[in-house]
């Protein structure tokens, strides 16, 4: 029973000012959107939000760079045996944790340690390797093998702080170590990073605040807080943008919310490209694409330019490029000398013609994911550009757990499956060595392809430290895989996202600036707010 | 009445045992494997099976079931292969949030829906009656992600009135955590500038989600009075003179109250987890969202705990409304007690 001494209590609060709350008014604050969950733990990073939260509130001994690759950070200065398989770093001195404890090599040997313990998000590309701290400043990392791509992948090994990890550990399975502090990780971060967690719900917010007197330096103006929303759904975006609650959206609202929120007073559109392409594997073993010929007819029947249209943005904002071979701009490797994607009808029916399935075909399944919108319209285009060459297609619509699923077996891997694919990290072999057979039944590997050859080529171009060398290797590596037509590659994609006027990113408003890192271009640092 | 709430205790007991073991079926039943979904597509085959094996769903179904109860007596639903956190420490901060929706939302339930059917039942088949059945059905009729989207259309792009989306305002300091619903918690801390704003949040997802509950709830009042009103004991007050006012709250809602709040308590209970809509539209971080994250993702230990925890909800409502009626009408406690 609701009394009057309850009722009077409500009303008293109610009734009180706001003296209670200070102002935030004063900062400047970044707001953003980005897909559910945001995942804290640097060492469990599998995509792009967690990429983000682990790029800004942790530092790694080297960052991506435009023209070199990669380039100092914590590392100051890097020396590489004669064999390839030994890289010492000496460390940035003065460099300090959140909480105010220095950061030591034994903090990198922690977190070496540490991933490849969890065996999580991107620990395979540490397999093997080992990491030792010859003094507090000096780390050495031995490899199995000569690995070209070993500094680029670096940028996916944060640095976290032992000390206070050890210090929040709860049992687990990690014997002595507890649980690794994987309770700890998942709720606020151990990093030295120009940002750092003040607030974290992985369904709704991370708050991030500016951390004075990074090594790396902020822009006068950049963000003092930065609001990291979750799961916001399109139309919730384009009422926060117009309303200015929001200042960048994320690249997943559908192409009309964007190209209306570039129409919109105050607003632009900004892109990431170099570093992602769409792809389109056939199942080398399932009946029809199991026939050369007839993957042949596919590739010439798909017409290339619609496909690119069809991801448009506004007109002079693409949401794709074409692309040749099977490397994006942004990398070594990108060989604009192989043959480009064409149209030809005439010549795909000529290949069918010369196919087993010139007659009575069996079902070509095409799917899209449930998730990804975009996909409908683009298998809805192939459907009927494939009908004109004589091929019937089935659409499928299919939930990514679902894919996850088929792409485990050759006969239930559907014909044809289209994927987004961005690079990890700024190396080529990031995203060629997803041609490698030790993929075959994950979904990044749906074609069934066993190339031997190919594979020793993918383990030799990763072997070769001399970037001229590599780059032959890729090329002529290309051009054997694409004899197969085991998979189309139709368009480089740009990742685009609506920004409020008054926010500057540097890496995202000049793509020179940008680095082939999914996403290694959002540090907050380089933003400023000028409103 | 002892007697009759121990057995009720009991049968409910059984019911959230058959709920976990059913869920816990049917949600490894779902396509995909879980290990790879929350590792990537990158994820090497070692890592995928390292992860099955913490999962234990390298082990047989009974044996993972048995690890689960064990768990589940000390407090521990697992971890989340969604969040990366202990699903514990999931439904501790999400499942406030979706109480405090659904709490405010059955106020506006109870508050507009029965007076909107008592109106409509008084006045049957004048204006009033009609003007009341139309609003009614328009809100049945009307998903609540609609209304959702109508709303922030409206109040939040159009007028600006109302915030868009979230528990609080980004300038606004949260109030000292204590049970996680901001009302409650800004009240302890007499943060009366927190209590308007998060109450000023909550306005519009509470109405979003309410209305269809509110036509049900008027419909049924209306319904339920108009049987009650052809009584004779209606009747009888009616010749001794008694104003229509107090024939209508005292004599005819009092019988006609028990469908209505029994299928009101269910709604409350099924607003746990048929939240996820409204919670999408306003970015309110809730169970029911969570729940269905975990669906599409498929992390198992997120499911059974969400179900389990929406169970007991179901469970405990049940419970209190079978009270609620057995205290409104006293043949039941008295059938009871026999």
């Amino acid at each position: 029973m609701i009394t009057r001494r309850a009722l009077l209590s409500v009303g008293l609060v109610l009734a009180l000012g706001a003296a209670a709350a200070p102002s935030q008014a004063q900062q400047r604050v970044l707001r953003l959107d980005q897909s559910a969950p945001g995942r804290l733990d640097p060492s469990k990073v599998v995509d792009y939000a967690s990429s983000i939260l682990a790029m800004n509130a942790y530092d790694t001994l080297v960052n991506g760079d435009p023209k070199t690759g990669v380039a100092p950070s914590l590392a100051e200065s890097w020396t590489i045996a004669p064999d390839g398989k030994s890289y010492t770093f000496k460390l940035r001195s003065g460099v300090k944790f959140h909480d105010g404890g220095a950061l030591t090599a034994e903090d990198v040997v922690f977190s070496l340690d540490r991933t490849l313990a969890l065996n999580a998000g991107y620990a395979r590309l540490f397999n093997g390797i080992k990491a030792a701290a010859s003094d507090a400043q000096t780390v050495t990392f031995t490899l199995p093998a000569p690995n070209a791509a070993f500094l680029a992948t670096l940028v996916r090994l944060p640095v976290i702080q032992k000390s206070l990890v050890m210090k929040n550990i709860k049992p687990g399975n990690y014997g002595d170590k507890g649980d690794y502090g994987e309770a700890f990780l998942a709720a606020t971060d151990a990093g030295s990073g120009a940002y750092r967690v003040v607030e974290h719900n992985p369904q709704e917010l991370t708050v991030l605040a500016k951390v004075p007197g990074h090594f790396a330096g902020h822009l006068p103006k950049s963000p003092d807080m930065v609001r990291i929303r979750y799961g916001v759904e399109p139309a919730t975006v384009r009422t926060l943008m117009a309303r200015r609650e929001l200042e960048v959206t994320s690249q997943w609202i559908p192409p009309e919310i964007k190209r209306a929120l570039a129409e919109s007073e105050g607003m632009g559109l900004v892109a990431e490209l170099g570093s992602a392409y769409f792809i389109m594997p056939m199942n080398t073993r399932r009946p029809p694409t199991d026939d050369v010929e007839f993957r042949r007819a596919v590739a010439l029947g798909i017409d290339y330019a619609a496909l690119i249209d069809l991801v448009k943005i506004t007109p002079t904002v693409a949401g794709a490029v074409p692309m040749t071979g099977m490397i994006p701009s942004g990398l070594l490797g990108n060989d604009k000398s192989l043959p480009a994607n064409r149209r030809d009808v005439a010549a795909a029916k000529a290949a069918l013609a010369k196919s087993k399935y010139a007659t009575n075909a069996p079902p070509f399944e095409l799917i899209w994911v449930a998730e990804v919108a975009v996909e409908e319209k683009i298998g809805l285009l192939l459907v009927q550009n494939l009908a004109e060459v004589g091929i019937k297609v089935n659409l499928t619509r299919v939930p990514w757990t679902l894919l996850t699923q088929q792409a485990t077996k050759p006969e239930t891997t559907p014909n044809m499956i289209q994927r987004f694919v961005g690079a990890p990290y700024p190396d080529p072999d990031a995203l060629i060595s997803q041609a490698h057979s030790r993929y075959m039944g994950t979904t990044l590997k749906t074609d069934w392809y066993a190339d031997p050859e190919a594979d020793k080529m993918i383990e030799a171009a990763l072997a070769t430290t001399d970037a001229a060398k590599r780059k032959a290797l890729y090329s002529q590596l290309q051009r054997h895989l694409l004899q197969s037509v085991s998979s189309l590659y139709p368009f480089e994609s740009v990742a685009t996202f609506a920004k409020q006027n008054y926010v500057k990113a540097s890496m995202l408003d000049d793509s020179s600036k940008g680095v082939a890192v999914q996403g290694g271009n959002w540090i907050f640092r380089t933003f400023e707010i000028d409103k | 009445m002892a007697w009759y709430l121990l057995r009720r205790l009991a049968a409910s007991i059984v019911v959230l045992f058959g709920v976990s073991i059913l869920i816990f079926g049917v949600a490894r039943v779902i396509p995909g494997d879980p290990a790879r979904i929350s590792l990537g597509p990158m994820a090497s085959e070692e890592q995928v099976a390292q992860l099955r094996a913490q999962l234990y769903l390298d082990r047989p179904l009974v044996a993972q079931y048995l690890q689960f109860l064990r768990g589940l007596a000390a407090g521990d639903l697992g971890a989340s292969t969604y969040t990366n956190r202990p699903v514990a420490t999931d439904l501790r901060q999400f499942l406030p949030a979706t109480i405090e929706l659904v709490a405010a939302a059955s106020l506006i339930m109870v508050c507009a829906g029965i007076p909107l059917g008592v109106l409509a039942g008084h006045f049957r088949d004048r204006w009033p009656d009609h003007v009341g059945r139309l609003v009614a059905l328009l809100g049945v009729v009307t998903p609540s992600f609609v209304w959702a989207i109508f709303l922030v259309l409206v109040f939040s792009y159009a007028f600006d009135l109302m915030p868009v989306i979230g528990r609080l305002s980004d300038s606004i300091i949260p109030p000292p955590r204590v049970t996680g619903l901001l009302l409650v918690d800004a009240t302890l801390a007499g943060d009366g500038t927190a209590f308007r704003d998060a109450l000023w949040h909550l306005a519009l997802p509470a109405i979003a989600l309410s209305l269809s509950g509110t036509g049900q709830a008027a419909r049924l009042t209306r319904a339920n009075l108009g049987q009650t009103y052809g009584r004779d004991y209606i009747e009888l007050a009616r010749a001794y003179g008694f104003a229509g006012r107090s024939i209508a709250w005292k004599y005819a809602l009092r019988p006609a109250m028990i469908p209505t709040l029994t299928i009101l308590g269910l709604d409350f209970a099924s607003k746990l987890g048929s939240a996820f809509l409204v919670e999408a539209v306003f970015v309110w971080p809730g169970t029911a969202r969570y729940g269905v994250q975990a669906i599409l993702n498929k992390d198992l230990n997120g499911i059974v705990g969400t179900v389990m925890v929406i169970g007991f909800g179901f469970v405990l409502i049940n419970l209190i409304i079978d009270l609620v009626v057995a205290v409104l009408d006293p043949r039941i406690r008295h059938r009871a007690a026999f």
